[in-house]
């Protein structure tokens, strides 16, 4: 991330979930101000009752009392909820960087006072940014630290957690039908799950996909706290990828063996599939190219823009893109992820033609002549251009695999048929 | 639950606008550089919860990314450094630095900060010591401060407008061939943080020309640099919130400006503010134009006496109501208006206000409450025994409020952009139809 003074482009009003454990409660430990969005979000988000917030002043920082105001706050919280929660997370935020709050002997003085319930802390301190992991990457493993290890483990089941997205995957993504056919009979998702007992299930899932590289971390944890496997598989809008990804899917399920190479009637499409499984992902890539020959049809030769807002991974997404033979001019790379890096450096090497914007500055943008007729790919470059064609993409949200393309490819031709109207 | 230490936890209620924000809010037309010093939470809760101004060609506010181990060593030059560097390449009439929470509990030095890149610049800077701990109104009143200390200085030529016992020019005889200037009439806290952007700042203008004033500096909406700096020239400072009651005193310390408190809510409020401008004007008196309080009493008087047969009763209102008791949960100034005007428009029952930004303003009234916390506020409507409260929609989470009847009234400093359409346009919306 850029470490100069930083434009923000607004987000009014656009959906944020809130992340959480059902049945749990999150009380927040912070000065008033930190928590005016998690606050407005949680009640837009029918949210705000599974949540409270303990205000600290200047002078319980001074002297250290907001220690002892959590305790009786706690107390309160739970005397006052009808049911008492499973989980209890405390939130510190960038101050508590700064205080030296004795977490441990905290977290152990509420667990004895409370032996119901679980409680656990969680960090929202983006001021600790340019140090260790990343606010993201802890957060998502907090959300899983109250699962407990299935004894024995053959208790475990033929589930698959996915890990790091933020929204359920849209109907008709084949991932799912693609797991039955190989005999997966659940999938299971942190933000599905509607009790504590449903939340507890996810530690006895098979696998975890990770398909976003912000669940990584909770996914390596997982992996060595709970025994769950894990595979990378974050969501990718190159044909080829999309097919080693269902191959090494398939291998870590078992359903593939170890030794084969390829998955040969998605790249052959004349042999016959195998199986039911790869007769739903030929479909589904058949699908996928079809949407790529529409699109490119529509768009001819028409500038397109990608950005970090659309997808996590804004130069795969570019490079994928380039591949199907769109006029790619330039990627918005305001959130850069490491993730995305070796992809980064494949563009700026083999496509020194398009244009990295990796500042939110108007002037700067506008300096790059970019074309006002692009189809923008995520708000935050349509908002700085004032592209009238847009493409509602917010990081990858309920895409993967095959059906990441279509839908892509069809927003994008659909992108042509209106003219976004912006303010301002 | 009860005592000191549930004052801080707030379990229905959302995080309210910070005193940054207000700061920002009131900066926000003056192409000023502001700089937030924040890891990025704080300038994002201004820009996508507080700023329904923000837009691609007008945004004013950025962030310095401070991290922990700027904080740790004290860094303040990298930061001085980046805001120079942003100074030079956007040329602003003015530059803000702004604290946050860890700046505050490090002890950050905001106003040592921005007379080094005053330094550096050149450009007229303000430091402000904003913490994240306070509300939006503390923001306002700093701003305000901030901007008369900086910007203005007394008028060569006060009084514009003759006040009785002055002699005028020309040995004190009157001069018929000139007619007597308008008074001049600056508004002073009207942001969106009150009043939304639904076009309230507007009808102010349009109402001040109407009654037969000069508009002057419109403090925080719409106005410039320029209009700051013109601002000890008007008559007279009209406070339309709280957030810029202590702005109005210090133009009066500084410049002898009187100021009137009100907000001209359409009908005999309106009246009300718009005959004390006048006077306060021509006497150079400051007045709370608020029907119930002891300055107030005497120009009701006049206003019944003029209206030749007192004041007639609002629409619903009869004598049955007499026993009824109305809670108005807002800023200070708006709901002490509203009450005003529900006076003056004969409503009979008690009516309470209570706001949960800032202290007591001179004005409040013995049974007024000055909001610490949410749960004094759960307190209040549960002894308060209230048939009707007026505020905020975000008001019906606190217990207790659903057996009253509810008139909302959005307040952004409160529910931020969750209510938008609901926001009153106090000045073309009479009392009746707003209730």
């Amino acid at each position: 991330m850029s470490r100069d003074l930083s434009l923000f482009i607004p987000h009014r009003g656009r959906p944020k979930i809130s992340l959480g454990i059902p049945e749990s409660f999150d009380l927040y430990l912070c000065p008033p101000a930190c928590v005016r969005r998690v606050s407005i979000r949680a009640i837009r988000n029918d949210a705000r009752q599974h949540m409270g917030f303990l205000y600290m002043s200047e002078a319980d920082l001074a002297t250290g009392a907001y220690e002892q105001r959590l305790f009786e706050a706690v107390d309160d919280v739970l005397a006052s909820l009808d049911k008492p929660p499973r989980a209890f997370f405390i939130h510190l935020n960038c101050v508590d960087d700064f205080l030296g709050t004795d977490e441990d002997a905290m977290l152990a003085k509420l667990r004895e006072r409370f032996p119901a319930t679980g409680f656990a802390t969680m960090h929202m301190n983006p001021i600790a940014a340019d140090k260790g992991l990343s606010t993201g990457l802890r957060i998502h493993e907090r959300l899983y630290s109250m699962l407990e290890p299935i004894e024995p483990a053959s208790e475990r089941d033929n589930a698959v957690n996915l890990i790091g997205n933020f929204a359920s995957l849209e109907h008709d993504c084949e991932l799912p039908r693609v797991l039955e056919a190989w005999g997966i009979d659940k999938v299971r998702q942190l933000f599905a799950c509607a009790t504590f007992e449903e939340y507890q299930a996810l530690a006895k899932s098979r696998l975890n996909m990770v398909l976003a590289d912000i669940g990584s971390y909770a996914a390596e944890c997982m992996e060595k706290r709970l025994d769950i496997p894990q595979l990378s598989a974050p969501v990718d809008y190159e044909l080829a990828n999309i097919e080693a990804c269902y191959l090494a899917l398939g291998k870590a399920l078992g359903a593939i063996p170890p030794e084969r190479a390829s998955l040969e009637a998605l790249r052959c499409g004349s042999r016959e599939p195998q199986d039911l499984a790869e007769a739903i992902m030929a479909q589904a890539k058949n699908r996928a190219q079809s949407a790529v020959e529409r699109a490119r049809e529509r768009l001819g030769n028409r500038a397109v823009i990608v950005d970090s807002s659309a997808a996590m991974r804004p130069f795969a997404l570019a490079k994928a893109l380039m591949g199907y033979g769109f006029n790619v001019r330039a990627v918005f790379a305001l959130h850069e992820k490491p993730e995305d890096a070796e992809t980064r450096d494949w563009v700026l090497e083999n496509a020194p033609h398009i244009s990295v914007v990796r500042s939110e500055s108007y002037d700067d943008i506008m300096g790059l002549e970019l074309p006002r007729n692009a189809v923008c790919v995520g708000f935050d470059c349509a908002y700085l251009l004032k592209a009238p064609h847009f493409v509602a993409l917010q990081k990858d949200e309920g895409l993967f695999g095959y059906q990441a393309v279509w839908r892509l490819m069809d927003l994008m031709a659909d992108s042509l048929a209106s003219v976004a109207e912006w303010e301002g | 639950m009860g005592g000191v230490t549930l004052s801080r936890l707030s379990l229905f209620l959302p995080s309210f606008a910070a005193d940054y924000s207000g700061v920002c809010s009131c900066l926000f037309d003056l192409d000023f550089l502001v700089v937030m010093n924040d890891a990025a939470c704080c300038t994002r809760n201004y820009v996508d919860y507080d700023e329904p101004r923000w837009s691609r060609e007008k945004a004013t506010t950025l962030c310095s990314q401070l991290r922990a181990l700027d904080v740790i060593m004290g860094d303040e030059a990298g930061t001085i450094a980046k805001i120079v560097d942003a100074a030079h390449s956007t040329s602003p009439r003015g530059i803000a630095v702004l604290g946050s929470p860890v700046p505050a509990i490090t002890g950050m030095d905001t106003s040592g900060m921005a007379k080094e890149v005053e330094a550096l610049t050149g450009i007229p800077s303000i430091g402000f010591a904003t913490t994240g701990f306070a509300t939006y109104e503390q923001g306002i009143d700093r701003a305000c401060h901030g901007l008369l200390k900086k910007f203005c200085a007394p008028p060569e030529n006060r009084p514009r407008t003759h006040r009785p016992g002055e002699p005028c020019e020309g040995g004190g005889h009157e001069q018929p061939t000139l007619p007597a200037p308008k008074p001049r009439v600056n508004v002073l806290g009207i942001t969106p943080l009150d009043f939304g952007t639904v076009g309230t700042d507007r009808d102010l203008e349009s109402w001040l020309q109407n009654e037969g004033f000069e508009v002057g500096a419109c403090w925080c909406m719409g106005f410039s640099a320029e209009d700051v700096r013109q601002t000890p020239s008007a008559d007279v400072n009209l406070v339309v919130s709280a957030g810029a009651l202590k702005a109005a005193t210090t133009a009066e310390a500084l410049f002898g400006m009187p100021f009137v408190v009100g907000l001209p809510i359409a009908g005999k409020q309106a009246a009300h503010v718009a005959a004390s401008l006048r006077q306060a004007a021509a006497s150079g008196s400051s007045a709370y134009a608020l029907v119930g309080s002891a300055d107030t009493e005497r120009a009701l008087e006049g206003m019944r006496a003029d209206a030749n047969g007192g004041c007639r009763t609002l629409a619903g209102a009869s004598s049955s109501k007499a026993n009824e008791s109305m809670l108005i949960a807002g800023d200070w100034v708006c709901a002490s208006s509203l009450r005003s005007a529900l006076r003056l428009e004969g409503w009979p029952g008690n009516i309470t206000v209570a706001s949960l930004f800032g202290k007591r303003p001179a004005f409040a009234e013995s049974k007024d409450a000055a909001i610490a916390c949410e749960r004094q506020l759960v307190d209040l409507v549960r002894n308060g025994n209230f048939s009707t409260i007026i505020g905020d929609p975000l008001l019906e989470r606190i217990p207790g409020t659903r057996a009253s009847r509810h008139v909302r009234l959005a307040h952004p400093a409160l529910s931020s952009n969750l209510f938008e359409t609901e926001v009153p346009r106090y000045l073309t919306t009479g009392i009746s139809k707003l209730l």
